[in-house]
């Protein structure tokens, strides 16, 4: 057998080609079926089964107890209110220091007590009414748990972080500045994310086993490339009536090509080579319709467009599928 | 669920002969080799020729309406039907995932450009444009060979065909409040029923027995996957209707009728994997299914719930982590949907819940004790 053909991953897909072979009966079908590992055996079923009771039953419990306090939350004193939620910071905390920190329930619970922080900021606000921005409040969170962050070395973690920055950036544009910033927003968003996947792919290359999961930055990418791709397509539409959507196109071209420099020689990974390509097709459409406000013959311009789009789709698929089987001769 | 393995370790594993492993190696060889770009094509590289050839073909209709080709209802239609016929006829050439989404767009544009053409300034009537969707899709999904468009029309069919139902339920509500009212609406609220019955029952036998359909199809088996997916995400589709919200139309519920096929389906499942495949006696796979139902009895009209559970162990049973996926997700939303609507305080429902969640604990320690003892004994 060939071998680009035999590292291939056995899907459904191959197993609907093979019903096809003359002379195949359901008996070498069904074989070829369980060694696929699509018929679960026994001790996959009681682990399936005992797996499931025990989510339902945590689940159920967890919800119940959620629905009992939020029944009772209005009547109970503030001093009972700030208390539950400080144990639900306290207990996982204090579970954590006195367990290895490599496991994965430690883990687990630094993510549970960086999350109970916020419910304490936000039990705080409303008891006392301090009358705060909500850009205060995840301002105030993500200072607060960024000592857990850093010594947790979990990427969920990481990620949620992550998450609190851009929200408060997001916040603190929508409440405290006016409208003039936002696309100034818009590219200083980008830089943060921009620079985390940096540092994340500077450890992954230095082979950190801690960096070695690709959804993180995978999620990175799309959200980095998301804030300068609206930025770019706002002043497309806008035509670059404030300089900051002219920065984050003159940003945004470089970046797609770096990002495929990058992701298709230095870093294998497809995901975000297709992101950006994702990314041109939307901004030569935006420019398209852009480009007939100023002509008069929409007709070729239509048609032109069209078919541009469709032979740019064509480009970036015949690329990636050729970057694709390179990766795999070179493996 | 198990990770997937490559052909050569599935193929070694496999307890057939040498000869079979030979032949069907070079059968995977000369088939793959040619094919090569329709088996090993990334997820996403689809999306992206489908967002792309979507773009460019809008580019395109609104060129053509600016050339005022389209500028009648007969030109449209016209214009509509061929697109329709190339794209069914071109997916029968050898293609890629380009060539595929292309004719997915055209297949799409020609199918809208057909039906507008067909209800403009004719008729208001819902039910009028419900049957012209069902009459372009059937032909569509028995002729075309594009996956995502069979895909579509197993969805839109029953979709339709229910919304007819809802339409014809909703007119005999407002009407007067005859005896004949009142049972037509019983009929057509029976009718909804066992049109979500019926689908759930033959999506499930779609996946019980996917080998043998496999080999009974044949060189039609593109026709397999959209059946059995579209058929799924159909039947959940169609359960949402059976939350308070979105079912505002029917007077009469009803719902335990589509629980009870739910549940037989589910118990062929249960007989065919856990009692076949695993020599369980009659008395222990009847004992079973008694606690099942017993578990399930509240939730009778929510076959939701139960649906979704039936997709979980169809997933699983098959190995299916998309269709795992989906049971789950919808197990959730369902089981949402059912407390939601449970016309109880909320510490009612939080003392349910945590009864609810006990028991399940509960079982979970005596299955696993039961377990235990089987393996020592």
């Amino acid at each position: 057998m060939n071998d680009k053909i035999k590292n291939i991953t056995f899907t459904r897909k191959i197993f609907y080609l093979l019903s096809q072979m003359d002379g195949i009966n359901k008996e070498k079908l069904d074989k070829i079926y369980s060694a696929a590992g699509f018929k679960p055996d026994k001790d996959s079923w009681y682990s399936f089964i005992s797996k499931l009771l025990l989510s339902i039953g945590t689940l159920f419990t967890i919800i119940g107890i959620i629905f009992f306090f939020a029944y009772n939350w209005r009547s109970l004193h503030k001093f009972i209110k700030l208390g539950i939620t400080i144990l639900l910071l306290i207990i996982p905390a204090l579970i954590t220091i006195f367990s290895d920190l490599n496991k994965f329930h430690s883990k687990l619970l630094l993510l549970a007590s960086s999350i109970f922080t916020g419910s304490i900021l936000a039990v705080f606000g409303q008891i006392y009414q301090t009358g705060a921005n909500a850009f205060d409040l995840f301002l105030a969170w993500t200072i607060l748990i960024t000592g857990i962050v850093a010594i947790s070395k979990f990427q969920p973690l990481w990620l949620i972080w992550l998450a609190l920055i851009n929200i408060t950036i997001i916040l603190f544009s929508f409440q405290i500045l006016d409208d003039w910033a936002f696309p100034y927003i818009l590219f200083i968003l980008f830089v943060i994310n921009s620079a985390f996947l940096a540092v994340f792919e500077i450890f992954q290359k230095k082979g950190d086993p801690l960096f070695k999961y690709r959804w993180m930055p995978r999620i990175i990418t799309i959200i980095a490339l998301t804030y300068i791709t609206i930025g770019s397509v706002m002043g497309i539409t806008y035509e670059f009536n404030d300089k900051g959507y002219l920065i984050c196109l003159i940003t945004a071209i470089p970046f797609y090509c770096g990002m495929f420099y990058i992701y298709s020689q230095k870093i294998h990974d497809l995901t975000s080579i297709a992101s950006s390509m994702i990314c041109i097709i939307i901004m030569v459409f935006t420019s398209i319709l852009k480009i007939m406000d100023f002509s008069s013959d929409s007709f070729s311009i239509l048609f032109l467009g069209g078919f541009f789009v469709i032979l740019l789709t064509s480009i970036s698929i015949f690329i990636l599928i050729r970057i694709n089987r390179k990766w795999k001769e070179i493996i | 669920m198990k990770r997937l393995k490559t052909i050569e370790n599935v193929i070694n594993d496999s307890a057939l002969k040498d000869n079979e492993k030979t032949s069907i190696s070079s059968y995977l060889d000369s088939q793959i080799s040619s094919n090569l770009s329709n088996i090993d094509t990334p997820w996403f590289v689809k999306i992206i020729s489908i967002i792309g050839t979507w773009i460019g073909s809008f580019l395109f209709l609104l060129f053509l309406f600016q050339l005022n080709i389209l500028n009648s209802e007969i030109s449209v239609i016209i214009s509509g039907t061929i697109m329709i016929v190339s794209g069914i006829s071109l997916s029968y050439l050898k293609s890629n995932a380009i060539v595929e989404s292309i004719l997915f767009a055209i297949l799409s544009i020609g199918q809208i450009m057909v039906i507008f053409g067909l209800i403009s300034n004719k008729t208001h009537d819902l039910k009028v444009f419900l049957l012209i969707i069902i009459l372009i899709e059937i032909p569509i999904y028995l002729f075309a060979k594009n996956y995502v468009q069979k895909l579509i029309s197993v969805i839109a069919i029953p979709l339709c065909i229910m919304a007819i139902i809802q339409d014809a339920s909703y007119n005999t509500a407002i009407g007067p409040d005859t005896i004949s009212a009142m049972y037509i609406s019983i009929l057509l609220s029976i009718i909804s029923k066992l049109l979500i019955s019926s689908i759930i029952m033959v999506s499930s036998l779609i996946w019980i027995f996917e080998t043998k359909i496999q080999l009974k199809l044949k060189h039609f088996n593109y026709f397999y996957s959209p059946t059995a997916y579209g058929l799924i995400i159909s039947s959940i589709l169609l359960l949402l209707l059976s939350h308070d919200n979105f079912s505002y139309n029917f007077k009469i519920s009803l719902w335990y009728i589509t629980t009870i096929f739910s549940f037989a389906a589910l118990s062929f499942i249960i007989f065919i994997t856990l009692k076949n495949q695993f020599n369980l006696s009659l008395k222990k796979y009847l004992i079973i299914i008694s606690v099942i139902a017993l578990i399930l009895l509240p939730t009778v009209n929510s076959p939701g719930i139960i649906t979704s559970l039936l997709i979980i162990i169809l997933a699983f049973s098959n190995g299916n982590k998309l269709l795992f996926t989906l049971g789950i997700s919808f197990f959730a939303v369902f089981l949402s949907f059912f407390y939601y609507s449970l016309q109880q305080t909320l510490l009612l429902k939080s003392i349910i819940l945590m009864s609810s969640g006990a028991l399940f604990i509960l079982l979970y320690f005596v299955f696993t004790k039961i377990i235990r003892h089987g393996k020592t004994v």
